[in-house]
């Protein structure tokens, strides 16, 4: 949550994202299930995050599309030949699998190029195989 | 029978199967000795993570009442007068001989919003009262007690929970075995099953913004099928796949007319957990959570309001259970991390206790009490008997565990495994014994 939050530039401190967090994704930063804290490792990797954190992409996503200067508006910038390879630079995600970027790109290289389309594209690598684990 | 031995006997078992007897730092703690059934009409474990679970596994939906259940004022001893003491009982908070729900033959009475429970107890006999449940750690915090409850560890922390080693054991890697319907619940946690949240079976869907949506699913998906990659990665994108086979299992058990309760509930989780089982997914372990329980103040009414939740909710479960092929496979646990103080507190509430309860129903329970009630009588003025008002656990929660597990697996070892030790077991597992019947 915190790099996606770092690369959307969004502040992760609201309250209610707090509390979503919590009742969706059963992860609180302040209430971890026992007393070492949240654990690393697979259970992040539990289903129900997966969704929930798609929806939150989505929605972070779209709290950034109109910026002038940002992720969204960089990734239409440089047109849709391009775009998976800039979205992903700039997700951190420059050692992404074939799998993903092949599903990136053909998603950019969809319909018709404009700042939704590059938003999806950002949107995606977000929630990419390799995120989670970045 | 003696008062105390409608359905099952405890004297009686303990004489049939021998008592084992396990000094503690607080004094013995009884335990009842049991062998497990050893007949399973059900073969042990595998479970597949597609498809049906096969006819006549067992299937535990855990209900947790978090905060620590009052199970004092839950199952009432109204035959014990110190219940009722002015100075050491429950003062105004004690549940009248009146009001409460006699259970015939016994001298306890169920809280008076308990009325489904008792009648299932009177007229189906499935419904196991667990008296005296608890550790012996002396421990009062809310978070260090439900973690133990979770993880059926006592010292130190565990990163995996009770449920979500059973699972490792028989669902490895399964991404539909482990399903929780309020956040997820530690006890489900696994080292190779993931946690699968339900809150909605309808409800659960993956999409994308408006804006964008066309193709993004199509496009996740190909991340998640065509990832060969190896390590972390690799299971991540195992991952994405699970999930995407996940969304569309779960959405396809959605029953609307089966949907009741206000969302997020405990009727509403309770919901879920019958559609996913009717729809015969391969999970065995349900946990379903409510909270509130912690009732420090005006406790009365309060808890009188949480237990009528819980009523209607195993009422309304219950009454789709029942009607389904998989209804002897079904049972229930509700627990809770403690119990709570005897004396009332100035708030009219109680404060944290230790001994609580756990009721066991539903399919292949023999209905009965079971578990010695911990002593009410103070045992002076300094109540030497009691830990900071608390009573003291006669059963360790770890042996209901115990006997929850040779259930799920059908076997007498995997419990083991699962606690990392040998347990005696309660032994609530048997025909049904209705006392409308016997009587």
């Amino acid at each position: 949550v915190a790099s996606a939050a770092r690369v959307l530039a969004i502040d992760l401190r609201s309250q209610s994202l707090s509390w979503e967090l919590r009742d969706k994704m059963g992860q609180h930063p302040l209430l971890p299930p026992n007393v070492a804290g949240w654990p690393a490792g697979t259970r992040w990797l539990s289903s129900s995050v997966l969704l929930t954190w798609n929806e939150l992409v989505n929605r972070f996503v779209a709290a950034v599309r109109g910026q002038t200067n940002g992720v969204v508006a960089q990734v239409q910038a440089v047109g849709r030949a391009a775009a998976a390879k800039e979205a992903l630079r700039l997700t951190a995600l420059t050692e992404a699998t074939a799998s993903t970027t092949q599903a990136v790109a053909a998603y950019a290289a969809a319909g018709k190029w404009d700042v939704d389309r590059a938003a999806g594209t950002v949107a995606l690598c977000l929630v990419s195989p390799e995120f989670f684990v970045n | 029978m003696s008062s105390e031995s409608q359905p099952l006997s405890r004297r009686s078992l303990l004489k049939r199967a021998g008592a084992v007897v396990v000094t503690t730092a607080l004094g013995p703690i009884v335990l009842d000795s049991f062998t497990p059934l050893g007949q399973a009409a059900w073969a042990a474990p595998a479970l597949a993570s597609t498809g049906s679970l096969p006819a006549g596994t067992p299937i535990v939906v855990v209900i947790d009442l978090q905060g620590g259940n009052d199970f004092l004022n839950t199952v009432c001893p109204i035959g014990d007068k110190w219940y009722y003491d002015a100075k050491y009982g429950r003062g105004s908070l004690a549940i009248s001989q009146s009001s409460a729900l006699a259970l015939g033959g016994t001298s306890v009475g169920l809280h008076p919003s308990l009325t489904w429970l008792r009648d299932r107890w009177q007229n189906v006999g499935d419904v196991a009262i667990i008296r005296g449940v608890g550790d012996d750690t002396r421990e009062f915090s809310h978070f260090t007690s439900m973690d133990r409850r979770a993880t059926a560890v006592l010292s130190g922390s565990s990163a995996t929970g009770w449920l979500g080693r059973y699972n490792d054991i028989v669902a490895a890697d399964s991404p539909l075995a482990a399903i929780s319907t309020s956040g997820l619940h530690p006890s489900l946690l696994a080292s190779t099953v993931p946690i699968l949240q339900v809150t909605s079976c309808g409800g659960m869907s993956l999409g994308a913004d408006w804006r964008w949506r066309s193709g993004f699913v199509e496009a996740l998906t190909a991340m998640g099928t065509k990832n060969t990659a190896a390590g972390m990665v690799g299971r991540s994108g195992a991952n994405h796949r699970n999930v995407m086979a996940a969304v569309q299992r779960v959405s396809s058990a959605a029953n609307q007319s089966w949907q009741s309760g206000s969302s997020g509930g405990l009727q509403s989780q309770l919901a879920q957990c019958a559609m996913l089982i009717a729809n015969g997914l391969p999970s065995q372990t349900y946990v379903a959570s409510t909270s509130g329980f912690d009732t420090h103040g005006g406790q009365s009414w309060m808890h009188g309001d949480l237990l009528k939740n819980l009523d209607a909710a195993l009422k309304a479960f219950f009454g789709i259970i029942d009607g389904q092929s998989r209804r002897n496979d079904v049972f229930v646990l509700i627990s809770s991390e403690f119990g709570r103080q005897v004396r009332p507190n100035a708030s009219s509430g109680t404060d944290h206790g230790q001994a609580g309860g756990c009721i066991v129903l539903g399919g292949g329970v023999r209905g009965g009490l079971y578990g010695a009630q911990p002593t009410l009588d103070p045992g002076g003025p300094t109540a030497p008997n009691r830990i900071n008002d608390a009573l003291v656990p006669t059963v360790d929660f770890r042996s209901v565990y115990a006997s929850v597990l040779d259930r799920l697996s059908g076997d007498a070892t995997t419990a083991n495994r699962v606690l990392g030790k040998t347990m005696t077991r309660t032994a609530f597992w048997g025909p049904r014994h209705p006392a409308a019947s016997a009587a």
